[in-house]
């Protein structure tokens, strides 16, 4: 009896140890990374690499038309994404029935979320850039972008749609509003930290990518900021990708402080969405 | 003002009859109590008198509900206005999660019934209507969660009649309430029954008999054969059991000296 019984103290406490191998497997890979951009790449911050113009064939000087682009671009794609985002959102959440249109739509959003980033890119080229005649340009860069974050703003907020109980609905038609009141007063105040956290995740994937912005707006190296949405820009994924791969004899501190100053605004942005999350949910009371 | 007549309700969900030939005359003013046990459409008629079963996919609805007179399924009514004339108390005490102030004034708010000074002043009727203004009068803007249940569910009464209703459909606003907190609704309901048409549904056989002035025995039972039979329906008619209202009358004749002796067995608990 007893010999059996400590026999799966045994085993729980192996399935116990592979389980938290596991689990430190994910961490450890983060820490590794972000461990040794900073280690490498802290020498190379200062007050000038970040907001001076390159110099030296990108050797020397900063990456400040890099930061500024990359923000521009950012804001773009929000700018562009978040209405038709969130309002695509509300419509299957709040009005669309199960019919055959509905379903072609979610069928579209999953397989647009599983597209591969050069591909966007190159869709971007084609309808942007060349059909559109937005050339190479922020505008063109910021679409491309845009699209690429629909699918992640759309089911994130859709979720947090849902989320808000069906009861508010009913008591705010039971109360002669309107289907859009309800949505408008209760469900969309509710569901707001659900779709901005959706919304900041999303933008912080759009702004570290770098296949979509490769054809439709980076610029290799220019060192001024962009005057109109029809400019091309420089921006932190591709100018990295370019100091890494295309420029002989660059420091490698360099890149390395390229690489952290990217890495600290994706991961900044994640922690403003994190907070916003937790906040609300401590707030929370249904 | 608040008078309802229903004729010959049916009522379905999808292909499943809930209904069958309910008919009964609401008087203004009056409480009105539907009592039965569970699951004999009790709820569901209610929902019929404001139309929110409109919002369950697939429910069908024959025969005609007339409030003062007019058709509230007639093609052109207006289901909004409808909803205003005609408020609900639920079970469960469902403020928004947002301010005392905010909840009452919700209703006003989005059927824009009044500028901004005015409507403070309609907050503090409804409050006041609802017994509710000297406990909450100081907490106007704190989170009406954060309130008792009791006082949540007369918050949500006051939430209801300040949009001016003419009838109140409560559907067993007491049963989340302890016994003195219900005492203290059941108090209001006679207050408000000066003012506005009641119909409550209710398990408490004591509460009916406290609180109403009518009261209507509602039943599952085999569909009379003389009932309209809607030939897309696919169950054979007449074989299940739907709800229906086998009796009605003053509250103190239903309870004392009962005609149906299903009403009979039911209020004096031999019902099973």
């Amino acid at each position: 009896m007893q010999e059996i019984s400590s026999r799966r103290y045994v085993v729980q406490r192996i399935g116990f140890g592979v389980l938290v191998l596991a689990a430190l497997l994910v961490v450890l890979p983060i820490l590794l990374v972000v461990g040794a951009i900073i280690l490498k790449g802290i020498g190379a911050i200062n007050w000038e690499f970040l907001t001076t113009m390159p110099r030296d064939g990108m050797k020397a000087g900063g990456i400040f038309p890099a930061i500024v682009g990359t923000l521009l671009l950012t804001l773009g794609a929000a700018l562009a994404a978040i209405p038709f985002g969130v309002g695509g959102a509300i419509y299957l959440s709040e009005y669309a029935r199960d019919t055959w249109l509905t379903r072609a739509i979610r069928l579209a959003i999953v397989n647009l979320a599983g597209i591969p980033s050069v591909v966007y890119g190159l869709f971007g080229l084609g309808l942007f850039v060349l059909f559109l005649r937005f050339g190479t340009s922020i505008l063109a860069g910021s679409l491309t972008l845009a699209i690429m974050t629909l699918p992640i703003i759309i089911s994130t907020s859709e979720e947090a749609l849902r989320a808000v109980p069906m009861e508010f609905r009913t008591v705010s038609a039971s109360l002669g509003g309107t289907r859009w009141q309800g949505i408008r007063n209760i469900v969309l105040p509710q569901a707001l930290p659900g779709i901005i956290t959706g919304v900041i995740l999303g933008l912080l994937r759009a702004g570290g990518e770098t296949a979509p912005i490769l054809f439709t707006v980076a610029a290799f190296f220019l060192p001024r900021l962009p005057q109109s949405p029809f400019d091309q820009t420089m921006a932190l994924p591709y100018h990295l990708y370019v100091i890494s791969t295309q420029v002989p004899g660059m420091p490698l501190q360099v890149q390395y402080g390229t690489a952290l100053a990217l890495l600290a605004l994706v991961l900044s942005l994640n922690v403003v969405a994190t907070v916003i999350r937790s906040y609300f949910r401590r707030r929370r009371q249904w | 003002m608040g008078n309802i007549t229903v004729e010959h309700l049916n009522f379905y969900y999808g292909s499943k009859q809930a209904l069958s030939d309910v008919s009964i005359e609401i008087p203004e003013q009056q409480i009105t109590a539907l009592i039965g046990p569970s699951g004999c459409g009790k709820s569901t008629f209610l929902r019929c008198l404001n139309r929110m079963n409109d919002t369950i996919k697939g429910t069908r609805i024959e025969g005609r509900i007339l409030l003062d007179g007019q058709d509230i399924y007639a093609s052109g009514a207006n289901v909004v206005d409808l909803r205003r004339r005609v408020g609900m108390v639920f079970q469960r005490p469902n403020l928004f999660p947002q301010s005392v102030f905010d909840n009452v004034a919700f209703g006003p708010r989005v059927l824009g019934m009044y500028r901004n000074g005015d409507l403070a002043d309609a907050v503090e009727a409804s409050l006041r209507g609802a017994d509710l203004w000297d406990e909450v009068k100081d907490k106007l803007r704190q989170d009406a969660l954060s309130f008792s249940l009791g006082q949540q569910q007369r918050l949500c009464i006051a939430r209801v009649i300040a949009v001016k209703p003419q009838v109140i459909l409560m559907d067993e606003p007491c049963s989340a309430l302890d016994p003195i907190t219900t005492l203290k609704i059941e108090d209001l309901m006679r207050e408000l029954a000066h003012d506005y048409t009641i119909v409550i549904v209710t398990h408490n056989m004591q509460q009916a008999a406290r609180v109403s002035d009518i009261t209507a025995m509602m039943m599952l039972a085999d569909a009379p054969v003389d009932a309209p039979v809607d030939a897309s329906v696919d169950a054979p008619a007449g074989h299940l059991k739907t709800g229906t209202i086998i009796e009605v009358g003053e509250t103190k004749r239903i309870f004392t000296r009962p005609t149906d002796q299903r009403t009979e067995d039911y209020v004096t608990g031999r019902y099973g």
